[in-house]
Parts: C-alpha cells; sequence; structure tokens
C-alpha cells in the first residue's frame, strides 16, 4: 500500500491532538492560574531508499541518498507558564503571584500539589483553603475568625491579621506562606483542578520565601487570569483546521490512485 | 509477442516515481507545523539503458529517482513568548548530543531538565562552543542574545554552537545530519520558534500533479493492455 496513506493519516492524527489541546486552552481561557499549553511536532523516522554515499556505478558514488519521511509525531504538550494578567477582586484572600513560583497545597490523601491559583478562603477551622477544601502548605490558621477584622498578606508572605477582642484592636501573625519552584517547570504534570504535581522531569520542588532569590511577590486582593490568548488560540484553531483538511487531501489521492491501480486490469 | 512490453515497464517505473513522489509530498504536508522541518524534494532523473536495444533502438530512457534534497530555507518565525524557545534567523543549526550520537536541529524549542542542563525536546543535551553541555542555575531568567551567549543573572554562561551544514540529511525527531562548516550569518531570536518552510500552495499543487501524473501513466498502460487484447482477438480464428 502507498506510505502516502499512512504519513496523511498520522498528519491528520497530530492536527486532532492540536485542536484538543488549543480547544482545552480555549475552554480555560477565564480559568483562574490556567497556563496554556502548546503541542510541538516533530518528524517520524525516514526510510533510506538509497544511503548516500553508495557506488552507483564502480567509480561513482551517489553524492545524496534518498529518503523519504514516514509523517509526524506530537512531540510534547508543553505549558506555558508565562505571567497571566492580574484581576483586581478585594477580596483579603485572593492571592496573586508575580514572578516566579507556585503556592503548595496539601491534598486529601497526603501528598502535595502546587497551584498559581489563589483564590483561597477560610475553612470552618479557619484554615487557608483552596476553592476545593485542600488546606494551603505549611497551614496557616485564623482562630476566632468572628473577632477577625482584616487580613493582610505582605509581598514576602506574611499574613497579619487585625482583631477586635473587647473593643481593642491588636495585630497577630498567623504564619508565612511559601512558595515553591522547579528546576524544569515545563516537567510539572498537571492533574487538574489547578494542580500539578512535581515529576522525575521536573525535579524536587525548591521553597522559598515571596519576593526573595528570584521568587515571585505576593500580591494580595488580585488574582492572576490565565494567560490564554484568545486571538492567538483561534489563529491556531484555524491552522489546525486547515493543515487537517490538507492532510486528508493527501489521504483521498493515494486512495484514488490506488482505485486507478485497481481498474487497471479490467 | 507482438507488442513490446518495454514501454509498459517504463510507464510502471514512472507510476512508481509518481507514488515515491506524493509520499515525500505528503511527508511535507504532515509537517507543515512542525517547528524547524525543511521542505524535502524528490529530484528525478532519466537513465538511458544502452543494453537494452530491442525494436526500439537506444531510445528507452527510465525515470530515476536522483535523490531527496532538504530545500534549506528560512521557516517563519512563530512567537512563543517561552524564553527556552529560539528560533534561528539565517543560516545555522543547534548541535544536540543523544545516546545515539551528535545530530543538528533548527528545532529550538529547548527546556532544562532536572539536572539543569539545557535540553531539546527529547532530551537531548544542547552543546555550547566548546562542545559542551550547557548548565543553567536553578534560578534567575535567562536571556539569550542573537549571537547565542546566555546570559543568567547577568552573568555569561554559554554560547550556544551554531554550524552551517552540507549535503543536509534528515533523520527524523526534527534532527538532521550533515557537513559542518563554521558560519556567522545567524541571529537568534529568543521567545520564537521557526515553523517549517512548507508553502502549503506549492504542496497541494504537486500532489495534484503527481496525481494525474500517475494516472496518465496508468491510462496508457491500460491502452497498450487493450491494444494486446485486440491482437489477440485478430489472431482468433
Amino acid at each position: 500500500m502507498l506510505r502516502a496513506l499512512w504519513t496523511s493519516a498520522s498528519g491528520m492524527e497530530a492536527q486532532q491532538t492540536n485542536l484538543d489541546v488549543i480547544s482545552h486552552n480555549i475552554a480555560n481561557v477565564n480559568t483562574v492560574g490556567f497556563k496554556r499549553s502548546r503541542a510541538n511536532f516533530e518528524d517520524l523516522i525516514y526510510q533510506d531508499v538509497r544511503d548516500p554515499g553508495v557506488l552507483s556505478s564502480t567509480q561513482n558514488r551517489v553524492p545524496a541518498g534518498i529518503q523519504i519521511g514516514l509523517g509526524v509525531k506530537v512531540s510534547d504538550v508543553a505549558k506555558m507558564f508565562s505571567q497571566g494578567s492580574l484581576i483586581k477582586t478585594d477580596n483579603p484572600l485572593d492571592l496573586a503571584i508575580q514572578g516566579d513560583g507556585f503556592f503548595k497545597i496539601e491534598m486529601p490523601d497526603g501528598s502535595e500539589a502546587f497551584t498559581r491559583a489563589g483564590n483561597f478562603q477560610l475553612d470552618n477551622e479557619g484554615y487557608i483553603v483552596n476553592p476545593e477544601g485542600y488546606r494551603l502548605s505549611p497551614n496557616i490558621q485564623i482562630s476566632a475568625p468572628e473577632t477577625v477584622i482584616s487580613i493582610s498578606v505582605s509581598p514576602n508572605g506574611k499574613v497579619v491579621v487585625v482583631r477586635n477582642s473587647g473593643g481593642q484592636q491588636t495585630t497577630e501573625e498567623v504564619g508565612d506562606i511559601k512558595l515553591y519552584r522547579f528546576m524544569n517547570q515545563a516537567g510539572l504534570k498537571a492533574i487538574g483542578q489547578n494542580l500539578f504535581k512535581y515529576t522525575e522531569a521536573s525535579g524536587e520542588p525548591i521553597e522559598g520565601d515571596p519576593n526573595t532569590d528570584g521568587f515571585g511577590k505576593i500580591t494580595q486582593g488580585f488574582l492572576e487570569a490565565s494567560n490564554v490568548n484568545i486571538v492567538e488560540e483561534m489563529v491556531n484553531l484555524i491552522v489546525a483546521q486547515r493543515a487537517y483538511e490538507v492532510n486528508s487531501k493527501g489521504i483521498i489521492t493515494a486512495d484514488e490512485m490506488l482505485r486507478t491501480v485497481s481498474t487497471l486490469k479490467s | 509477442m507482438a507488442v513490446n512490453f518495454q514501454p509498459i515497464y517504463i510507464l510502471a517505473s514512472g507510476g512508481s516515481r509518481a507514488v515515491d513522489q506524493l509520499d515525500t509530498i505528503t511527508n511535507n504536508i504532515s509537517n507543515a507545523n512542525t517547528s524547524g522541518f525543511k521542505k524535502i524534494l524528490m529530484r528525478e532523473m532519466s537513465q538511458k539503458i544502452p543494453e537494452n536495444v530491442g525494436q526500439t533502438g537506444d531510445l528507452l530512457v527510465f525515470p530515476r529517482f536522483r535523490d531527496t534534497h532538504v530545500i534549506n530555507s528560512q521557516g517563519t518565525l512563530i512567537k512563543t513568548d517561552n524564553p527556552l524557545d529560539l528560533a534561528i534567523e539565517g543560516e545555522g543549526f543547534f548541535q544536540v548530543e543523544t545516546n545515539v550520537g551528535r545530530f543538528y536541529t533548527r528545532n529550538g524549542h529547548l527546556f532544562i531538565n532536572n539536572e539543569g542542563f539545557l535540553v531539546d525536546q527529547n532530551g537531548g543535551y544542547v552543546l555550547d562552543t566548546n562542545e559542551q553541555r550547557i548548565k543553567l542555575n536553578t534560578n534567575g531568567r535567562i536571556d539569550i542574545t542573537t549571537k547565542g551567549e546566555i546570559y543568567q543573572n547577568g552573568q555569561l554562561v554559554a554560547t550556544l554552537r551554531v554550524v552551517n551544514l552540507q549535503n543536509l540529511q534528515p533523520v527524523g525527531n526534527s534532527y538532521y545530519n550533515g557537513q559542518e562548516q563554521p558560519t556567522q550569518k545567524y541571529s537568534i531570536r529568543q521567545g520564537f520558534l521557526e515553523g517549517s518552510n512548507i508553502n502549503i500552495v506549492k504542496e497541494m499543487v504537486e500532489m495534484i500533479n503527481s496525481h494525474r501524473r500517475f494516472d496518465i501513466y496508468m491510462n496508457l498502460a491500460k491502452s497498450l493492455d487493450q491494444l494486446e487484447g485486440r491482437l489477440n482477438e485478430i489472431g482468433k480464428a
């Protein structure tokens, strides 16, 4: 059968994956802390019909070989960790990271996950939790929430509450928010719910204080929007669709050639 | 045999070339979105068979494959804003060390691996001008100049090795082989990837061309076969 059939099929398959990635990005255009992905491709192996440098006659060597490529594959779907824009919410527990770093979240099974989504809340015990109710790690507990007038988070992660107890205002430091980063951010594994897990490819998390050693600073009252650029995604969508179409024409052509062969002997 | 079958064989080999042409074109098309991919052109030649004197003399000429040629023209630059996406504008290839040897690539979609080395998407190590692996720090932004000098926190860490190649051979996985040649005619763009240099319109035209060409050969072969059939009918009593 014609190589072109499978080559074109590999092209269609790659574009399908591309479309999946783009539509996932578009679907998350308003997701807090979401990082867009990009599908990358590379060519498949080549069939050496004739190696370069072989003898074409007793004296002559062919200067170049004949190599027929067998199509394309998706090499990786890489997350782009560029900064998303900040949206003002005025909610004291909405925290955005400006720069590098992730918040650490304690999963219900005891494992760790990392996120850029800083839409935190207080749970019934006064712990700072994410919208799923998973605690921020290291844990920060604000006791007696009914006496709290305000919560402030400084750019370097210090959480301070102002209380009104018995008509007297007191300030109390309740904890430090730490940030984490990785040797290779692109190696993080997205597990949904805006969370990432570290892998062997990303390396172990490196802990640090916000606004020091290259870690980003924490901005209170803001959320980091997704870094999806909808115009770019729409353009990518058009490119993917056209590429899919053209690849399908390759299959049609190969099929028609085979039909010609099959009607050769009438 | 009444009919000379030589033309049928020539047409068959022509049809086979048209199929090879389609294979090459579909490979180009399927890689239309592959970073750093270079168009492959199938070149043909004719081969005279002097020993094959036959009834029609020395005139018989077979179409033949000559080689596949890599068209090394500049691809379009695509903005990605990823600091580790590098595109080469002008001549040249990055050198990459893999566990099966050293290759060259124009696909500058790079990463820092868990040990801090600069690697490509297949995990191959990108080499500097001393042909050494490039180790980067865990923190601090990476700035790469147009000449390939990698700066981190204001310090020069390494310079990317960029060489031009002659007699390009595609290897797959975005890699190429060839003969190294020094070059200065390049400029590295950080935050961009080089798209493939496929012109989809040309490829579509070439695809139609190979298709029609194939049809012509096959129709002619069919006509020759029918001619032979007629001769058999004449021979019938």
